[in-house]
Parts: C-alpha cells; structure tokens; sequence
C-alpha cells in the first residue's frame, strides 16, 4: 500500500536568491498533488506567478477567483483568461524583516483529462494591519493536458535565502 | 511515508493541551484540532498557541490577523504587535451553544525548525450551532528564530472534555 503523502521534491534558496522555482517532470503516479512555500522576496513590491506547464503553456487558460482580507477590508476578485495563478500572497521587504509567508497550493486530479483545479491558501504575516494578507483562491486551467510542471516566479527581484519550496504527491 | 503523527491528545476531563519534546526531524508541523471551549462568548472562542513556552516573558513576540465570515457577512481583524499569545479568535463554539456542537481547525506551521526565520502559522476553521457559527481563515507570527520544540493549545476557559488535539510531521 503506497504511502498517502509523499515527498516529490524540495528546494531551499541559498544566499544568491532565486528567481524561478521550477517542478518540473511531475510523477504522474499520484492522486494529487500539493506545494508548500515559506516564502520572502528581495523586492518591496513584489507578486509570486505560478506557471503550470512550461511558461508558454499556461496561454491565456487560467481563471482566478480571489477572497482577500487585509484585516482592515475584505474583498473578492476575480482575473479570467490569465497565464498564471497570479498576485498570490507573498512576503517582501515591505514587511518586517524576519518574517516569511506560508502558502499551499493543492491540486486534486492533476493527471486528469478534464480541466484543472488550483486551490490556494495563502497568508503574509506583518506586525502592522495592513501589511498582513490573508489570500484564499480556487483557479482552473483550461487544459486536458496532465500537469508535468510548475513553476513558481517571482515578478520581481528574487526569493530570498531560506524560502523553501516543497512538492507532494497524494495518493488515494 | 512523508507525513508522520507525532502524537494525539484527547481530553478525558476539561483542560488545555501541552506538547512538549515536540521532534525537530520533520519539515512542517500539520495540527488539526476538535474542539470546544468553557467561557460563555456567543460569537465564539479563540484558539491560542505559545510556543516554547513564550506567554510574553521574554518580549510580546506574536501577531495575527484574520477574516471571518458567518451567517449576515464577513468582517476582519488583526492585532499587529506586542502580543503574548497566537491567537484566532471566535473558532470555538462556547459554553452556551447546545450539547454536542464542536468546532474544527487545521493549522500548517512551515519549516517550524529553521533557525533562521520566524514561524509563520496558516489557520482554516469553523463551527456551526444550527443558529450562529463562523469560518475563518487566518494567521500569525512567532517572532523567534528558535525551533519550535513545545506547544501550548489553548481556548477560553480551557476546552472541554472530549476535545482532541492531533500533531503530524511533514517530511521534507
């Protein structure tokens, strides 16, 4: 009986930083399949993409669907016909120093035929209200393709030193 | 197997939770908690952690922000610094809601070990009592650089009897 979660591959950013953190040649032997990221950027401004199959797969395929509190406003919204899961929570040098962010992204059926679902829970924590973010989002690929890769960008600057990135496989 | 149970605690008599020696060989710490508490707060009650025992001894080292949603709408909160605790508010049914009705949280602290970063915590929870309740997404900060080797779980007025607290390791 094969584990129910089990470790496909990890990354932890050195003192160069990183732009692009690249899964690629995804196992196609699970169920699901999950990213967990603890995250900071170099940049005061900065957004992580996250590309599914290659930077030109994606196309203009993936629609977003956002719930977005700052913990003095609450609000939703939504991007259709996107190239990636985009404006996810992310920590940068906007915030206090120190902190990292704490995202997971599950993807349940990533090897299927029909159309892919993303949901993401995210949070960037501060020690002021506004500077703290709590993302929840649910985006869809418009693909029959399996999922083979996924890459998480950084739109500007790089993830620092000690972010690290961790991709499982779920099984049944 | 990547994701391993640490321990479980199950309350026999009304109490709060301590975990300590909690194993320093995993990635994550992945905690998912059944439970109810003892004062009466008919929004609900928090569910609080300390880590390493840091009630605010040593400086107010926690922050936490958080959005809820129940029946007529959704609001947000945070408190940004100088806090003793780690605190998600009104997750807990309380001592007026009828027999039985327990509240559920699942909360993901990344990379709990790293000495070189603080401990961000993500938190999704929820109750319902057939006449009020709340969900809510949240979360907070530790801010030590020191592994998180024991957690203090708590609500208001200490959790009832038949509360049960599960600790898992992600392996990274």
């Amino acid at each position: 009986m094969p584990a129910p979660v089990e470790l496909i591959q990890t990354f932890t950013v050195g003192s160069a930083g990183q732009q692009i953190i690249d899964f690629a040649n995804i196992p196609q032997t699970y169920s699901d399949i999950c990213i967990l990221a603890s995250t900071r950027n170099s940049s005061s401004g900065s957004e992580v993409y996250v590309t599914v199959n290659g930077s030109g797969g994606s196309g203009t395929a993936i629609s977003n669907m956002y719930l977005i509190s700052n913990s003095s406003s609450i609000y939703a919204a939504a991007a259709n016909s996107a190239a990636a899961i985009w404006q996810t929570v992310f920590q940068t040098t906007a915030q206090a120093a120190g902190i990292f962010s704490n995202m997971q992204i599950y993807c349940p059926n990533y090897k299927s035929t029909t159309n892919k679902i993303f949901m993401v829970e995210s949070i960037a924590e501060d020690t002021t209200q506004t500077g703290a973010q709590q993302r929840l989002m649910a985006s869809a690929l418009a693909t029959s393709s399996p999922v083979t890769s996924m890459q998480l960008i950084a739109a500007n600057g790089v993830f620092q030193q000690y972010s690290t990135f961790s991709l499982y496989g779920i099984n049944k | 197997m990547q994701m391993v149970h640490i321990a479980t605690q199950t309350l026999s008599a009304d109490a709060n939770f301590v975990f300590d020696n909690i194993p320093q060989t995993y990635k994550h710490l992945h905690i998912r908690i059944y439970g109810r508490g003892k004062s009466a707060f008919t929004d609900g009650l928090s569910q609080y952690f300390a880590c390493n025992n840091d009630f605010g001894g040593g400086g107010n080292n926690y922050s936490f922000h958080h959005v809820f949603g129940y029946g007529g709408g959704s609001y947000s909160s945070g408190y940004a610094t100088s806090n003793n605790i780690m605190s998600t508010p009104q997750v807990y049914p309380d001592s007026t809601a009828g027999t039985g009705f327990f509240g559920s949280t699942v909360t993901d602290i990344l990379d709990y070990s790293n000495t070189n970063k603080y401990k961000t915590f993500r938190v999704i929870g929820g109750w319902d009592k057939n006449g009020g309740g709340r969900t809510v997404m949240g979360g907070g900060h530790w801010r030590s650089n020191n592994a998180i080797t024991r957690l203090d779980v708590q609500t208001d007025g200490g959790f009832l009897a038949g509360s049960r607290v599960s600790i898992y390791g992600v392996i990274a």
